[in-house]
């Protein structure tokens, strides 16, 4: 059920390479107190792909998808029981040192810095442990405090900072040693807007700058419109869409979501569907290349009992829904 | 090789630092530490040496004999924690078991050097070392032990091979969080803890066949009743010399094996979320 949009490839430009890969975990799973029923669960299913020098790509899914498991793949962690993983040529698995000198990762739901130290102490471990020298050091940390702002927290403790705070310094941490292959896996989790917006940025910048080739997971389709330039959408361990948005939305639509916070009953919004209603908030969904977003705006206007209201785009889960639905009737 | 030797070193500097800089917070914290660990350290022996102050000695040794031995027993238990004990290397099944091992794949350094070096804390980690060389200094004083370095020498050994044996255990049946992350995971802690308990007592007038399993199956002889004996009445003969040497070879081989299968094991089919008793995440 792949979509794929192949773009011209040169070797020695490829910096991932993911041939035919599966991966998965038997389990043992408890049916009663006393009987166990072995299961077998693909986090990956044959999934190829290839990331170009300098390329920026979103790696999204909903949750159990098989993201995290892809880059512990990629970072060496596990080895595929099918298919090749390999990162600038080399098996990520037997060449864990030089792979590593090259490659940044960072795990939304961890944190490399040193807990009871002060932040700058990670640095100096970092720089002790990657072996980097002085100059390049001053020069990376000095623009790392700029662009992220880590001045006011270079020497707070780790375990003081902010989870949006924490998360920057993380990603300082990991460019350091100024990888050229950057791998994130949620790095917006949790964070609110400005720090969100701060961080995608920053990863822009660095990318389009630096040449960085950057593999970010999400299952915010909102993230991952604003950074990647390619979307590879995984569901249940197979590629479900390789491509860029613009291909992904005349696949799918455009199709955005409106919650409305309103007094009484859901109101009835011309050019929108309603879907239900979740914590007191009315769900609506229309497609923007159908509706604009002024016309919306326009109908909510007249609604007299309205408080507040949110856009956003369409969970990923329905976007890839619309996907398994256009593969079956294509 | 050259490479690997210095940053070998430059990371233990590294750690040095890392744990002067912890143990410098405030000076309540450096107080506290000092004061716990003593205390903790030597609430630990005051069992065997108030029984050999009571009786005059317990299981065929006097008690300054006994009070050597406890002192040997806290400067290589000290030895080890000061190398060994910081973030759990020593205690390996908790990161093991909590998936911390994922940190350490993601760096540029081999695993070996990784392992040998964070555990380090000269400073924090020093009290056990300091007791140790009190309590021993006393003994031999009121022994009347003659000192060569021929005697330094075999101290140094029997030294290593209790470091040796005590991190080969740990990591022996540490290896086991790798198949049962969460149910395993104070594997470790509990035959460091047993090897503390079990290694301060003297072993004479055992029946030969549990003597046997104490020194090998079970090597607490060898952690300080044995080194004393050796120390003190002069038995340095060759075979006496091998015997702790293969112990302790067979086990670091044994810890060694386990601890690469067991990774290995977790890189071909671990994964937190479906491993039966999971890493905790």
């Amino acid at each position: 059920m792949q979509n794929t949009v192949v773009t011209d490839t040169k070797k020695w430009d490829t910096v991932v390479n993911i041939e035919n890969v599966t991966k998965y975990f038997d389990q043992n799973r408890p049916v009663s107190m006393f009987r166990r029923e072995k299961r077998r669960i693909y986090a990956l299913k044959d999934v190829s792909f290839t990331l170009q020098k300098g390329e920026f790509a979103a790696y999204a899914g909903p949750n159990g998808a098989g993201k995290s498991t892809t880059f512990k793949l990629l970072s060496g962690m596990l080895c595929p029981q099918e298919g090749t993983v390999s990162i600038f040529g080399m098996d990520p698995n037997k060449s864990r040192i030089p792979v590593m000198r090259r490659t940044g990762i960072l795990f939304g739901n961890r944190s490399e810095l040193w807990w009871d130290h002060p932040v700058r102490a990670s640095f100096e471990w970092k720089k002790a442990v990657w072996d980097i020298d002085n100059a390049a050091y001053d020069r990376v940390c000095d623009e790392m405090k700029e662009l992220l702002s880590l001045g006011d927290i270079w020497n707070s403790y780790a375990r003081e900072l902010s989870l949006g705070q924490r998360m920057r310094a993380n990603l300082a941490l990991m460019l350091l040693h100024e990888p050229e292959l950057v791998l994130l896996d949620e790095p917006t989790l949790g964070l609110d807007v400005l720090a969100k917006r701060q961080m995608i940025e920053f990863l822009k910048k660095i990318n389009r700058d630096k040449q960085v080739t950057i593999l970010v997971t999400s299952h915010d389709m909102d993230d991952l419109t604003e950074m990647a330039n390619r979307i590879l959408l995984i569901n249940e361990g197979q590629l479900a869409f390789d491509g860029d948005y613009e291909q992904l939305i005349r696949m799918t639509g455009d199709n955005r979501v409106i919650k409305l916070t309103a007094r009484g009953n859901a109101p009835v919004l011309s050019g929108a569907t309603y879907v239900g209603t979740e914590e007191g908030k009315h769900l609506y969904r229309y497609d923007a290349s159908k509706t604009s977003v002024a016309e919306i705006f326009g109908s909510i206007s007249k609604i007299q009992a309205v408080e507040d209201v949110e856009l956003g785009h369409e969970a990923i889960e329905q976007v890839i829904a619309k996907l398994y639905e256009d593969w079956k009737t294509t | 090789m050259a490479d690997n030797i210095k940053g070998f070193f430059r990371l233990l500097k590294l750690y040095a630092r890392m744990d002067l800089n912890w143990l410098m917070q405030d000076k309540a914290t450096v107080l506290l530490v000092v004061i716990t660990e003593t205390l903790s350290n030597l609430s630990g022996m005051a069992g065997v040496l108030l029984l050999a102050v009571r009786f005059g000695g317990v299981g065929g040794l006097t008690t300054d004999e006994i009070l050597f031995m406890l002192g040997f027993f806290e400067l290589a238990d000290g030895l080890g924690w000061m190398l060994f004990g910081n973030y759990n290397v020593i205690h390996i099944s908790r990161r093991i078991g909590r998936g911390q091992v994922d940190h350490m794949l993601i760096q540029p350094r081999p695993l070996w050097m990784q392992l040998l070096t964070e555990g380090f804390m000269p400073f924090s980690g020093c009290h056990g070392v300091l007791i140790g060389v009190a309590l021993t200094s006393v003994a031999v004083a009121r022994l009347d032990i003659a000192l060569s370095p021929v005697w330094f020498l075999l101290l140094l050994y029997y030294l290593v091979i209790h470091i040796v044996l005590r991190l080969s255990q740990s990591f022996l049946y540490g290896s086991a969080a790798f198949y049962k992350p969460v149910a395993c995971e104070e594997i470790s802690s509990m035959i460091l803890d047993m090897n503390s308990q079990l290694g301060r007592f003297p072993l004479f007038g055992l029946p030969g066949w549990l003597s046997t399993i104490l020194h090998t199956v079970l090597p607490i002889g060898l952690l300080a009743y044995f080194p004393a004996l050796a120390l003190l009445k002069d038995l340095g003969k060759p075979t006496e010399l091998a015997f702790p040497f293969l112990v302790a070879s067979v086990f670091l081989t044994a810890a060694l094996i386990c601890f690469k299968k067991g990774l290995n094991h977790y890189a071909k089919y671990s994964c937190n979320r479906y491993k039966e008793m999971g890493h905790r995440c």
